[in-house]
């Protein structure tokens, strides 16, 4: 004989149970409870939901399952194993390629934006001088240009010089 | 035949550098076609572009072509422009100091040494810079000039400086 339907208990128990806070033992009481012939009407649409549970958690599963589970794990290892042995040189070869190149591109080539610009891109002899006569002159004036900068600077230097001698004579 | 990956890897890799050092060795790589590409085209600047061809045929010029005082500094003169394989020259008369320090900050101090800057009371800027290959040597000077006119010359081949220090003197003579 059943006792009492306590739906005081219930209700508490389910609103605990909907925030996670009921123990094993309260969440079978809750499933007993379920499963009982004269359970009120607004408890009927828990009775699915933990009948659900409590099939759920009695089924168990055969040795065939076991096996069946292991053979594929096993033939996903050896499958596996066979690609890492095809591709790992390839992949370290690859690497190394790749290092090798990007290093000597950045040591030889001046960098990358030497890469991109090569004298293709502009049409220099649309500007060369009409002839050897006019070409020798602008060379001249270039190099008296680059010549008068460099003998500025060298007096320049040797006044420096000669001021930081002064200074240091001061000092003796 | 089967080639081991070892193989295949050290072939990979001559494939890869064969066309960078080749491009090392290209005459043509030279600061403005780096870094000023968009002046070439602009109408505030005057280009001039002096061959390797045409630096050939100089040698055959006399010196009242040459417009030079004397046989030592023509002789000075033919013997840079023998080493020489190409001169390119922008200048511009307008901005010329705000393009003077743009053009400093957009060469790469990595790849382009400083080899003197002048900085006169007048206001005229005078930077040299060179840029050396693989085996240490000249491959291109830099001349960058503000003041007055802003002026970028790149000078292309196998420069040595004793040559240029020595028509320096010459032209001071």
């Amino acid at each position: 004989m059943h006792m009492a339907f306590d739906e005081q208990k219930m209700d508490q128990l389910l609103e605990r149970y909907f925030q996670g806070e009921t123990s094993l033992e309260e969440e079978s009481w809750i499933r007993q409870q379920c499963q009982r012939p004269d359970l009120p009407d607004q408890y009927l649409p828990y009775r699915s939901w933990f009948t659900v549970i409590e099939e759920e958690a009695n089924r168990s599963l055969d040795d065939s399952f076991e096996t069946e589970l292991l053979d594929r794990i096993h033939r996903q290892q050896r499958q596996a194993r066979v690609r890492r042995l095809i591709s790992k040189p390839w992949q370290v070869a690859a690497a190394v390629v790749l290092a090798l190149g990007l290093a000597t591109w950045m040591w030889t080539s001046d960098g990358a934006s030497q890469w991109t610009s090569t004298s293709d891109q502009i049409d220099w002899s649309q500007y060369e001088p009409d002839s050897p006569e006019e070409a020798a002159q602008i060379y001249r004036k270039a190099m008296l240009r680059v010549s008068t900068g460099m003998n500025t600077g060298a007096a320049k230097a040797a006044n420096k010089l000669e001021k930081l001698e002064e200074i240091g004579a001061f000092f003796k | 035949m089967q080639l081991r990956p070892l193989s295949i890897l050290l072939l990979l890799v001559f494939a890869i550098q064969m066309p960078l050092l080749a491009q090392d060795n290209k005459d043509n790589i030279n600061a403005i076609d780096t870094y000023f590409k968009q002046y070439v085209d602009d109408d505030r600047f005057t280009v001039v572009y002096i061959s390797g061809k045409l630096f050939q045929m100089l040698g055959k010029l006399d010196k009242e072509t040459l417009n030079v005082e004397g046989d030592e500094e023509a002789q000075a003169l033919m013997d840079i422009a023998a080493d020489m394989q190409g001169l390119r020259i922008l200048t511009a008369e307008v901005g010329a100091d705000a393009l003077y320090n743009e053009a400093k900050q957009k060469i790469d101090t990595k790849i382009y040494q400083q080899l003197m800057t002048v900085r006169s009371r007048d206001g005229d800027n005078f930077e040299l810079l060179i840029r050396e290959n693989s085996e240490g040597k000249i491959q291109e000077l830099l001349m960058l000039g503000g003041g007055d006119e802003f002026v970028l010359m790149s000078f292309i081949g196998n420069l040595d400086l004793d040559k240029i220090s020595r028509l320096a003197d010459e032209f001071e003579h």
